[in-house]
């Protein structure tokens, strides 16, 4: 198992506007700099057979909660504030699914955050949008270790699992 | 505006009586005789103490607590000179480039605190209690104010679902920061016409109600608003910081919204000390 180093994510431009509609009222909004992570990695792990993206933030400092989603899938996500801290996927034997594995997992744990009790949705949106961001990065990272034989792709993952498992 | 003297007298009589709390609990516990006193006094309040040591210690703990809660409501007045000193040079970065009239008058930095109970809420010109609202439905309570002297003085519901005013619904919906500006927002005065008071009012949150004793008491409607949530410990909502102006945008639009997310981060760790 290896860790990657940091990528860190342009903040100024993963805030762009968004219109929003509140009540009836079309407003103009911003992720709020809680919600925003100021950096993304990956590590693979070839025993498990699984990839982890992480996510880091400026203000932290709080006890984290692993959350198994489905098979060899599972979230980190912190105890009080309930960000997104990192996502365990299984690897791809392609390895170009890795982005669609993590994007429609994120966009899952959107979808359903309040069905599970997760009630974050800014901040996993944010995260979608900053993993998409830096993304390239991340996977050639990904993909450096594999081809240095540091994690072997076993299985490969469908993208977007159901999320119907209990936290652990 | 910085804290007033009656701020600062409740913070350290609170400190005051808290300590004085603690001794006397110390004194109680320990030694009764550590309280100066002649030896055939000593001697009684020694009995009585042991007597009554049960009730003495739960009315000093309680005693303790209530003045601790207090202290931690208020806050130490340094850190408030510290927030309004920093909303100053905030305020003075946004909108120096405007006139001295308009600066003072027509373009306010305000920090709200967010409160569950308020008894009466204020400024509203109307009965505040309408819509299913309650004194205990959560209120936005303004207690800072860059720009003019006053702090503010109007009080805004913050319910799950009663929200009014812009801050109300910034501090309510999910997204941490949220603008708005013309031409949702029409310049209000005395001659705007029945249509346009509705439209901002709506564009506002606020009751039609509420727009037009603005302008029957002569006080200006914002047409641009930013206003972004304070989460303390990244989870807990303490408040709102919201600039108002009578500018259709910000004059310094890249140096305000550069700066506002990191007063909002300096703020958010300010504010761990006001519970």
């Amino acid at each position: 198992m290896e860790k990657s180093l940091w990528k860190f994510v342009d903040t100024k431009r993963l805030n762009a506007p968004r219109e929003e509609v509140v009540g009836d009222v079309h407003v103009t909004v911003y992720f709020g700099p809680d919600d925003m992570p100021a950096a993304v990695t990956g590590e693979t792990d070839s025993e498990k057979g699984v990839i982890r993206i992480f996510f880091r933030y400026d203000s932290e400092g709080e006890a984290r909660v692993r959350r198994v989603l489905g098979e060899r899938r599972s979230i980190l996500y912190g105890k009080k504030t309930k960000r997104i801290y990192g996502l365990e996927l299984p690897s791809d034997s392609s390895q170009s699914r890795i982005s669609a594995n993590v994007v429609s997992t994120l966009n899952r744990i959107q979808e359903t955050s309040r069905e599970i009790g997760l009630e974050r949705v800014e901040n996993y949106l944010a995260a979608k949008q900053a993993y998409e961001q830096v993304s390239p990065q991340v996977e050639s990272l990904l993909r450096s270790y594999y081809d240095r034989g540091v994690a072997r792709p076993t299985v490969t993952g469908e993208p977007g699992g159901s999320i119907d498992s209990r936290s652990d | 505006m910085k804290p007033g003297t009656l701020h600062t007298v409740v913070y350290w009589g609170a400190m005051s009586f808290e300590f004085l709390a603690s001794f006397l609990l110390v004194a109680a516990v320990c030694e009764p005789a550590m309280i100066h006193v002649n030896h055939s006094t000593t001697l009684g309040f020694r009995a009585w103490t042991q007597q009554n040591l049960n009730a003495i210690g739960i009315v000093l703990s309680a005693a303790i607590f209530v003045f601790r809660s207090i202290r931690a409501f208020v806050g130490p007045p340094w850190l408030w000179i510290t927030i309004s000193e920093i909303l100053r040079e905030f305020h003075t970065a946004v909108f120096s480039e405007l006139g001295e009239w308009e600066f003072a008058n027509h373009h306010r930095v305000t920090l709200y605190r967010y409160r569950r109970f308020v008894l009466w809420p204020t400024g509203r010109g109307r009965w505040p209690f309408s819509g299913g609202r309650f004194p205990w439905s959560g209120w936005l309570v303004p207690v800072l104010r860059a720009g003019p002297e006053s702090p503010g003085s109007t009080v805004w519901c913050a319910h799950e679902t009663k929200y009014d005013g812009f801050c109300g619904a910034v501090f309510r919906m999910q997204a941490g920061t949220a603008e708005k500006g013309p031409p949702g927002l029409p310049d209000i005065s005395q001659d705007s016409t029945e249509g346009e008071i509705e439209e901002y009012a709506r564009n506002t949150f606020v009751d039609p109600i509420t727009i037009r004793n603005r302008i029957a008491r002569g006080k200006p409607c914002a047409r641009y608003y930013l206003a972004i949530r304070i989460l303390v410990d990244s989870r807990k909502r303490w408040g709102v910081l919201m600039i108002d102006s009578r500018e259709e945008k910000l004059p310094r639009a890249q140096v305000a919204t550069h700066r506002f997310d990191q007063v909002c981060e300096v703020l958010s760790h300010l504010l761990k000390r006001v519970s």
